[in-house]
């Protein structure tokens, strides 16, 4: 994963404003924004202003890629009953 | 003297939010839980909600009694006045009417506190003392920590580290109302240890923020989570925006033919819609216009292009075709308002052909944003921009159409406390064209050396 301050270094022509956010980001925040994968809005942001699909397919593994490429976003509620699940099962290992 | 500002007293403000579930002409499929496969039910919701506001979440009686401490803590800056834009009109030279609700007008400067008030009233009601969420920017954190402050409920609020580190304003807001702001990943929680652990300088993102904000509610029987957008019962208490501006319109004699509004998880454009989109459904004729980010420049499309091809949304938007795009799988291409966190209710309407989602880059939206500030004095925040450029789109039809049209639209915020997005679009640092090979090579350059992710 990439730091604050790597991301604050990003090029000046590779800032967007990120719409889930509410303010800007670099292109190095989308990269991470899921964790180990980047953004689900990366390409939908990225492609008009440069190819960067192309650039996912290379800096990626194949396996990375692919599990980029199938992952769907949860609708909200989902996110939050999974979550509220991991919380509640974190708790009662302690 | 023409009338500019349209007002409604204190003791006219609507009593009951309108909950548009009574009325969808079809109904729609409950969410299931992904553990179980089977249709969410109150318990699964009640670690993280009250009981009270989980049985609005799931009402389906047409009109909800506002609560008059509710009441009592919108008039400070409610009703919101109704403003015709005469300016901008003559700016745009075309035949149009503008109405614009002003939700800046609140203490915040959005229409967040609509329902962060409601949700603190609740969560007090039922004995809760502490409210948790989690916030990008800081626009719903700080919302949150004024209504907190007022019921006298704690609050804790889990900001995405890179805004935290880059927007000041927000958190110093959240801190001023009392609220405890923490930038995340933060050591208070196992899901921020863990990440931290991992990346002690990690910029954070919202999905941990809000596994922060979860972990920080869940088994603490006086602590609770709240969520700013996308839900049924934040949606119910943001329809007091457009029955205001129902009442005031009938003051003045005027329907809208179009109404609009921006739509990120879809509130804000609810709460101005939902009362109109009832007498859509009903049989008034008029457009519905949801207004959500892309990021494609203006030059490559043609005059009305970028809206959804289809009603269900399963077209593509243009600019990755122009783009000489192969193939993606569709939850990757699509990225319209199905797939990032849209509201479910705002979804089904487009799905139904109710509402209508167009989309607008970056670039257009803060220069519409910028002839508003030039001409109607208030700078918007940068996300009420996508709606205005959608009015700029809307009338330039009116002009080529030859028609005349009143259009109504919600001004869901002013942008003083996001002047850094200003900064960034004028001095150029936003990226504003296809980048050239030799840009693009020098821009990737610069971050060969970072981590994969």
């Amino acid at each position: 994963m990439i730091s604050s301050e790597q991301c604050s270094k990003t090029s000046e022509g590779l800032w967007i404003r990120c719409p889930r956010l509410g303010g800007e980001a670099p292109f190095t925040y989308c990269m991470q924004e899921a964790g180990d994968l980047p953004c689900h809005r990366i390409i939908v942001c990225w492609q008009a202003f440069f190819p960067v699909e192309a650039y996912l397919r290379k800096k990626l593994s194949p396996q990375k890629w692919d599990e980029f490429a199938d992952k769907k976003p949860k609708e909200k509620i989902t996110s939050l009953l999974e979550l509220i699940e991991e919380a509640k099962s974190k708790g009662d290992e302690e | 003297m023409e009338q500019t500002k349209v007002v409604l007293a204190d003791n006219e403000i609507p009593r009951q939010w309108y909950n548009i579930l009574s009325d969808m002409p079809t109904p729609m499929s409950p969410p299931l839980h992904p553990g179980t496969g089977k249709p969410v039910g109150p318990e699964d919701l009640a670690p993280v909600f009250p009981m009270n506001l989980i049985e609005q979440e799931v009402a389906t009686d047409r009109w909800i009694n506002i609560p008059e401490p509710v009441l009592e803590k919108y008039l400070i800056w409610r009703p919101t006045p109704l403003i015709r834009a005469r300016n901008f009109e003559k700016l745009l030279g075309a035949p149009v009417k503008i109405y614009y609700k002003y939700e800046g007008a609140s203490p915040p400067g959005s229409h967040k506190p609509n329902t962060a008030i409601a949700q603190a009233y609740y969560n007090k009601a039922f004995g809760i003392k502490r409210l948790s969420t989690e916030t990008g920017a800081g626009q719903w954190g700080s919302a949150l920590s004024m209504a907190c402050a007022m019921f006298g409920l704690e609050c804790r609020v889990f900001m995405v580290r890179i805004s935290y580190e880059q927007k000041p304003y927000r958190r110093l807001m959240m801190a001023t109302w009392g609220t405890e702001c923490i930038p995340s990943p933060s050591d208070r929680t196992r899901a921020g240890r863990k990440i931290l652990s991992e990346s002690p300088d990690s910029p954070g993102s919202l999905g941990i923020a809000i596994s922060e904000a979860i972990e920080d509610a869940v088994g603490n029987k006086d602590s609770r989570y709240s969520l700013g957008s996308v839900l049924n019962h934040v949606l119910l208490h943001q329809t007091v925006i457009g029955l205001e501006a129902h009442k005031q319109l009938a003051k003045i004699d005027v329907y809208p033919d179009v109404v609009m509004g921006c739509a990120g998880g879809g509130s804000n454009f609810a709460g101005l819609s939902l009362p109109f989109v009832r007498d859509k459904i009903h049989g008034k004729k008029l457009s519905v216009v949801a207004a959500e980010p892309a990021s494609c420049p203006t030059l490559t499309r043609g005059p009305f292009a970028y809206d959804f091809g289809d009603t269900a949304m399963t077209t593509p938007l243009l600019p990755m075709h122009t783009l000489g795009h192969d193939f993606l799988p569709e939850s990757i291409h699509a990225g319209g308002l199905r797939y990032h966190g849209m509201a479910p209710i705002v979804s089904h309407l487009v799905k139904e052909g109710i509402v209508e989602a167009r989309a607008y880059d970056q670039i257009e939206t803060f220069t519409a944003g910028v002839k508003w500030a030039r001409s109607e004095g208030v700078i918007p925040a940068p996300e009420t921009n996508h709606v205005i450029a959608a009015v700029v789109q809307e009338a330039e039809r009116a002009k080529q159409e030859g028609k005349e049209k009143v259009i109504l639209f919600n001004f869901s915020g002013h942008g003083i406390i996001d002047l850094s997005a200003y900064d960034a679009f004028l001095s150029g640092k936003l990226t504003q064209h296809k980048l050239t090979d030799e840009e693009i090579e020098r821009a990737l350059k610069s971050i060969e050396g970072f981590p994969k992710p």
